[in-house]
């Protein structure tokens, strides 16, 4: 669903998040100096008819991401049987795995064994394994979660106590830090900083753990390191900035002059007034942050061998393990769906004077 | 001033943490040992297992058969049988079970019933397993008594013992186990008699085996074992030096710098791994004799191998690993030859050179191998095209003999006609050959019992290859295996098997 | 001045200035800022080693030695070789090439096809088209890029083409979006409304008067996007789903690097720098491109 604009002013109030959403929040943090205000709410019964038709739009989306998904594996080459047996494969055996997945059958009558299945709770079951499709995911996406999460909040705790501190304080050097750190953010995507981190601290100077996902909660924790850094330094930088700039920009507005003329501890002010209202665009922008995890994650998984849904995808698509790659991307995707879903709504929270179609 | 203090106690704080981290990384007991596999299991009925190798290491820590091949050799020992007498019509033969062995996890004891059931089980059409053809000369399995069974065949099998019964589907698995969990739960929680039972399997994740208290035989040292499968050789060296495994592979080209270093310790033996280039036979360029000679003669083998390999392994001359009985000793080593080939090409019509599509998987020495190719044949003036394909394409492709030219290689056992029945078929025959007298002395390997006479028929099989010259041989490849010098590896069978109830932490 | 239009939208409308000149004033406030600046000259470079790599590299990238391969820096091989003895400087420079390929071959595609669409569905606001369009922009939405990407190459085959294809695929609609929104206040604005009273044909109407106005934000995100096109490439290579070898792409490099870690750490340093390289010039070009498009910005 578009967002229609109304008054250029207005939205170049917004144009931080605005631009963030705009490009999808795919291209990376971008370096702009935003000045985002919050307004109450007064549109808010626009937006609940805004939110409820979003909602419904969700639906036509899933279909069309179906219709996708399997269009991809039909015409994905090669069978299962072959990937995974090699010379072993016999032709009997070829056969019986492929009217058991329903490979043989046109691109319809295979969407509606799929979408059976579905309907009985059932996603599959994997070819190589045997395992059920949905018991991997439930780990797979398990060990992506922990990931992320980590990611996110070591970024964001780091990030918004570096922005905060660099606005708070505008004489220390902490601001060359960020723009420093910002800079590092972009030139290295998740998967260079892995493999970069993982030369350093498992080749050079091996004294982090390379593979896995490790077993019991410190060993875990170790086993976090490198990955959640690989991908969360873009997140450090950006955040940093984001913080940073809207906590200058609000610190200067005229209710917190108000505030410091009435002699109010600097403290609390920065603390109650700036910091809320600057940590509801980062949300936003963090929700975005979704999928461009998610792309980062395949690769942080690859390089360090941890179970998670991107590896379980691309290993998938390396064996023709159609019910995994089918089942992982649809979950995924609905993932991506929610994901966008909640961004459009709280996005209609940050800025009420867009105008709802 | 107090935002510096923060900042202080910040960096503090962090840096304890980092004095931590050596107690995470490579947590080092002596209770678990964990080993390096290419790729993950994909069913632990023994019957359905598939690759040669591939989950050999983890079955055998889990299953016995009649019979099995001493460790660290090809030599037939006894088993879960004592002993045994063969008929005289060599058609039947009477095994003696031994009394009193287990099976996991409270499945009672393993009689004659179970060895009935384990190999019948083979022949049934709506089981599907692909091992079926392995198995098509028996005819029944009586039971004598609750210790003694007799396997029944409609024609001599003269693999009983030197390929079926010590290899995974001769494995004996438990009736009651696969009657109640049914085939399909089974494969995900064995039952056999071995040292090892399943502690849990997350796919692509880990295997874990438990030592087994109530093993018939000698109690392994090693408690528990984790097999973690890891396709990246590199992955797999950084995790050795970060002492996340205590045994595993490492890329040929560091094969060298682990061997001296004096915290590993190196294990290696050839392989029966076959690399070849192959030709496709039924379309040009390649359905002419004279094209395929020359492109034999184009390519330097030595230099390929030595490329691709690092010095680790040497040329293969005919389909056959030396080490197998069959070899063809005598396989002619086919030297770079440019003069030669362009004559030939000249003679086939070709004295300017031609192209050739070669199609290859996204393997690290097929690549290698195939810019070396690509760079000798030029010299000819022969100008080969590299495809890379991904490898379900790549087999698709190759098998259908989409392809001019592709590097394939297939593993072999210790069973000739295992590698070499594949040229005289439809499926997996990538150069499409066709030769009535090949497929007739393949069909006839099968059948003959005199170890004289097969080696001859296998020999000649070999001969007719090289005189249709469709494929170049490559190298049989290294198996070899690295390991903590705290962890003593155990017994390495020829092939490079490691067999890891043998091992132990020194 | 209409000050419901952008700047950029005035600059346009004074139909004396043509295209070229428009160009010229958008790069010289580019420069203005230091890190516009910055990113100009490196985008220039990049562009100057993929047209000129056949001059620049001192060596041809595919050529092999193997006796010697995994060459730390040297002074025959700057950068030394990679594990087929192959030289790695040269095989960095056609690397930009590879790179400056995809991201405007992707770029260019995926803009071209996706703000067609989103300026023919903002044009006909609340008609089925519309809805339609929009519905293919939420699907392909849904899907994690690289995902999509990947499974794309892997339908298609591996090869240059096809991963520009996968990857144009998996961002139009990012610029349908984009151009849809623009439309639909920009076909609100009076010279529209005019040039339909006035009778002409929609198509014109799309072309002359509204596709130049929403230009602005697609251009932006032109610049950006382009970074995040050569990480999807390196990444996809590094997979083995992008281009085939022997080409020398960074994300190939990366991959036999990762291979090969253990041996040869450099061979990992050089493309990942390319690539930081890379990503820093387009970062930097399209912050100053889009601070030179923002009327607001310029006066700051």
């Amino acid at each position: 669903m578009g967002v229609s604009h109304h008054g250029q002013r207005a939205l170049n109030k917004f144009k931080f998040v605005h631009h963030a959403l705009l490009c999808g929040g795919k291209s990376g943090p971008p370096h702009d100096m935003a000045v985002i205000k919050t307004k109450i709410k007064e549109g808010s019964k626009i937006m609940l008819q805004y939110s409820f038709k979003r909602v419904l739009w969700v639906f036509p989306t899933l279909i069309g991401v179906l219709l996708l998904l399997f269009s991809l594996t039909y015409f994905l080459p090669g069978d299962p049987a072959t990937a995974i047996l090699g010379p072993r494969a016999t032709p009997e055996l070829i056969e019986e795995i492929n009217s058991r997945l329903h490979l043989d059958r046109s691109m319809p009558v295979r969407l509606g064994y799929y979408l059976k299945g579905i309907a009985q709770g059932d996603l599959g079951t994997s070819v190589w394994s045997g395992h059920s499709v949905s018991s991997l995911m439930m780990e797979a996406l398990g060990h992506t979660a922990m990931l992320a999460v980590t990611t996110l909040a070591v970024a964001a705790a780091i990030g918004i106590i570096l922005g905060a501190f660099g606005a708070i304080r505008q004489d220390t050097p902490i601001s060359g830090v960020v723009t420093v750190a910002s800079l590092m953010g972009v030139a290295l995507p998740d998967f260079v900083a892995a493999l970069l981190l993982m030369l350093v601290f498992c080749v050079k100077i091996p004294i982090l753990p390379a593979i896995g996902a490790g077993e019991g909660f410190w060993d875990m924790i170790v086993h976090l390191i490198l990955p959640a850094t690989a991908l969360g330094i873009g997140w450090v930088g950006y955040l940093a900035r984001l913080t940073h700039e809207s906590m200058v920009d609000v610190l200067e507005a005229d209710y917190i002059r108000t505030a410091r003329a009435f002699a109010i501890p600097q403290k609390s002010i920065a603390y109650v007034y700036a910091l809320k209202n600057a940590i509801i665009p980062t949300i936003t922008v963090l929700g975005l942050g979704v999928g461009k995890l998610l792309g980062g994650a395949v690769f942080v998984e690859i390089i360090f061998s941890r179970p998670g849904l991107g590896k379980l995808i691309v290993d998938a698509v390396y064996a023709r393990d159609f019910p995994v790659l089918q089942g992982g991307i649809l979950v995924a995707t609905v993932l991506f769906v929610l994901a966008n879903l909640l961004a459009d709504i709280s996005y209609g929270f940050v800025n009420p004077q867009i105008q709802y179609d | 001033m107090k935002a510096k203090n923060s900042i202080r106690k910040i960096v503090i704080a962090l840096f304890a943490l980092l004095l931590l981290l050596p107690m995470g990384a490579g947590a080092k007991s002596n209770d678990q040992l964990k080993i390096a596999i290419w790729e993950d299991v994909s069913t632990f009925d023994p019957g359905w297992m598939t690759s040669g190798e591939r989950e050999l290491a983890i079955m055998s820590c889990l299953f016995n058969g009649l019979v099995k091949y001493k460790e660290g050799s090809w030599d037939i020992v006894p088993d879960l049988a004592e002993s045994w007498d063969i008929s005289s019509d060599g058609l039947s033969v009477v095994f003696h079970l031994r009394k009193g062995v287990q099976f996991h996890k409270g499945y009672g004891e393993m009689t004659a019933e179970d060895v009935k059931f384990s190999y019948e089980r083979m022949l049934d059409p709506a089981l599907k397993s692909p091992e079926k053809g392995q198995w098509e000369q028996l005819d029944h399995v009586e039971i004598v008594d609750k210790y003694t069974v007799k396997l029944i065949f409609k024609s001599k099998k003269v693999t009983l013992f030197t390929s079926l019964l010590p290899m995974n589907t001769g494995y004996i698995v438990s009736q009651k186990a696969v009657k109640s969990l049914g085939h399909d739960k089974f494969g995900k929680n064995p039952v056999g008699t071995g040292p090892y039972e399943l502690d849990s399997w997350k796919p692509k994740q880990h295997v874990k085996l438990q030592r087994f208290d109530k093993y018939w035989g000698e109690t392994p040292k090693i408690n528990k074992i984790a097999f973690l499968p890891i396709v990246e050789d590199s992955t797999c060296e950084t995790a050795l030096k970060t002492g996340e495994l205590h045994v595993g592979r490492s890329s040929m080209i560091n094969y060298q710098s682990f061997a001296k270093n004096s915290k590993f310790n190196v294990y290696s033996k050839p392989a029966l791994k076959t690399y070849w280039l192959g030709m496709t036979v039924s379309h040009p360029p390649f359905d002419k004799l004279e094209l395929r000679q020359a492109f034999r003669y184009a390519v330097n083998v030595d230099m390929l191998v030595e490329a691709s390999f690092y010095g680790t392994a040497k040329r293969a001359n005919t389909i056959l690993p030396p080490g197998l009985p069959d070899y063809w000793a005598d396989a002619p080593e086919y030297k770079q030859d440019i003069k030669k080939a362009k004559s030939l090409m000249k003679k086939a019509g070709k004295p300017n050179g031609f192209t050739v599509k070669l199609f290859i998987p996204a393997n690290d020495a097929e690549r290698i191998m195939a810019e070396v190719i690509k760079a000798d044949a030029a010299k000819a003036g022969i100008n080969v095209i590299i495809e890379v394909k991904e490898i379900g394409a790549f087999n698709e492709a190759a098998n259908k003999g989409e392809t001019d030219a592709y590097i394939q290689f297939y593993t072999s056992t210790i069973d000739p006609n295992y590698i070499m029945q594949y040229f005289a078929g439809e499926s997996w025959n990538p150069s499409q050959y066709r030769n009535a007298a090949y497929t007739s002395l393949i069909k006839e390997g099968v059948s003959v019992a005199d170890p004289q006479k097969r080696n001859q028929i296998y020999v000649d099989a070999q001969k007719q290859i090289d005189k249709d010259a469709w494929a170049i041989w490559l190298t049989h490849g290294t198996k070899f295996w690295i390991a903590q010098s705290n962890v003593n590896i155990g017994l390495i069978y020829p092939n490079g098997r490691i067999a890891p109830w043998t091992a132990s932490f020194k | 001045m209409n000050t419901t239009s952008t700047g950029i939208i005035q600059k346009k409308r004074s139909l004396t200035l043509g295209w070229t000149q428009n160009i010229t004033i958008i790069f010289k406030s580019i420069a203005k800022k230091k890190g516009g600046l910055i990113g100009s000259i490196f985008i220039a470079i990049m562009l100057l080693c993929a047209a000129a790599a056949p001059w620049l590299a001192p060596f041809d990238p595919n050529e092999q030695n193997i006796l010697q391969r995994f060459a730390g820096p040297g002074l025959t091989h700057l950068l030394g070789t990679d594990y087929l003895g192959r030289d790695t400087l040269s095989r960095i420079i056609y690397g930009c090439r590879i790179a400056v390929l995809v991201a405007f071959g992707a770029v260019s595609l995926s803009s071209i096809f996706g703000v067609f669409l989103g300026v023919v569905a903002g044009y006909n606001e609340g008609k089925k088209f519309d809805y339609f369009i929009i519905w293919l922009f939420d699907i392909v939405r849904s899907f994690p890029q690289i995902i999509l990407a990947l499974a794309i190459v892997a339908v298609l085959g591996p090869s240059l083409v096809n991963v520009v294809i996968a990857l144009a695929f998996t961002a139009f609609p990012f610029y349908g979006r984009i151009a849809r929104a623009q439309t639909l206040s920009v076909k609100e604005t009076d010279y529209v409304k005019a040039a339909e009273a006035m009778g002409q044909k929609p198509i014109k109407i799309i072309l002359k008067h509204i596709t130049p106005n929403i230009m602005a934000p697609v251009i932006v995100c032109l610049g950006m996007d382009m970074a995040t096109m050569v990480i999807w490439e390196s990444g996809l290579s590094f997979l083995g789903l992008g281009v085939r070898p022997p080409t020398a792409s960074w994300g190939i490099m990366l991959r036999n690097g990762y291979k090969y870690i253990q041996v040869s750490p450099w061979t990992i340093v050089w493309p990942a720098l390319a690539i930081a390289f890379s990503m820093i010039a387009f970062s930097l070009f399209s912050d100053g491109l889009r601070v030179a498009l923002d009327p607001k910005e310029r006066n700051r």
